[in-house]
């Protein structure tokens, strides 16, 4: 079911979508109570907020340039590259 | 229910719930080259001891600061959802166990039960109120690492959550240190009994 939600090369989802999802994974916040466990359409960057929350993991490389008065590193720039 | 208030302190509490923390996994250096690991949790839960946290907000900025932490021990808060699915580690390329809901006669499975009782030592379900709009969540035990207090104190402002009431959060640290000061036996040994 959480696979409904798709998902876009960056990992973020699309938000030019309504999908579906599972009601108990609604927040109560939006004032409504459900009877029935029937799923219902939601609106795409509502549900990201609740729903795309995974750990990510990426990895930076930075340049070091040491200061020898201070022997102490120095990173002078960094680029950072996500994992897929 | 939850009795949900924010603390009126300004220091960090055992039981603060923070978002968007990133954790240094791993690190090296070659060729004059840093490369780090970074770990981005959506969720984490202060686990320390508060006497420590109220004694190290204390002490901080003195001369004589032998009680400041070096760091504050966390875990990561799981979608429930995702979690049931074995689905939330997977952005790590980690696979975990299916957690099935019902049964084939539609009757909650008896893991599920345990899981959602707070039964199972190694994982702790949390669901704070509507307001909170935090969905329900576990906390796995096993995934707890150190984060430095500094860096939390920085981003406090803008990252912190929700605390949790204090029976929730006594509940949730005493079931952490029971899971952590348990003792493991060979298996061989389990099964001689």
């Amino acid at each position: 079911m959480i696979n409904d939600i798709q998902e876009n090369t960056s990992g973020r989802p699309n938000y030019e979508q309504n999908i579906t999802v599972p009601m108990e994974t609604i927040p109560a916040s939006k004032g409504q109570k459900f009877e029935d466990k029937t799923a219902v359409s939601y609106d795409a960057e509502d549900v990201a907020k609740y729903y795309v929350n995974r750990p990510t993991r990426d990895i930076i490389y930075a340049k070091i340039v040491r200061q020898e008065s201070r022997k102490k590193p120095c990173i002078i720039s960094e680029e950072t590259k996500t994992t897929e | 229910m939850y009795n949900f208030r924010r603390d009126k302190n300004d220091r960090i509490n055992q039981g603060d719930i923070f978002k968007n923390i990133t954790h240094i996994e791993s690190w090296e250096e070659s060729d004059n080259e840093l490369i780090i690991s970074r770990i981005h949790y959506p969720y984490i839960v202060i686990l320390s001891q508060d006497c420590d946290l109220r004694e190290d907000a204390s002490v901080r900025s003195k001369k004589k600061n032998d009680k400041a932490l070096v760091s504050v021990l966390v875990a990561p808060l799981y979608n429930f959802d995702q979690f049931l699915c074995g689905e939330h580690l997977q952005d790590l390329e980690i696979e975990a166990r299916k957690i099935n809901k019902e049964n084939k006669k539609g009757e909650p499975t008896t893991e599920f039960k345990t899981l959602t009782q707070n039964e199972i030592p190694r994982y702790h379900v949390i669901e704070l109120p509507p307001e909170t709009q935090l969905v329900k969540s576990v906390v796995d035990f096993k995934h707890y690492f150190s984060i430095s207090i500094e860096y939390l104190q920085k981003i406090r402002s803008k990252n912190f959550e929700y605390p949790l009431p204090f029976l929730y959060r006594e509940r949730l640290c005493q079931r952490f240190a029971n899971y952590l000061s348990r003792i493991g036996l060979p298996p061989e040994y389990e099964a001689s009994i």
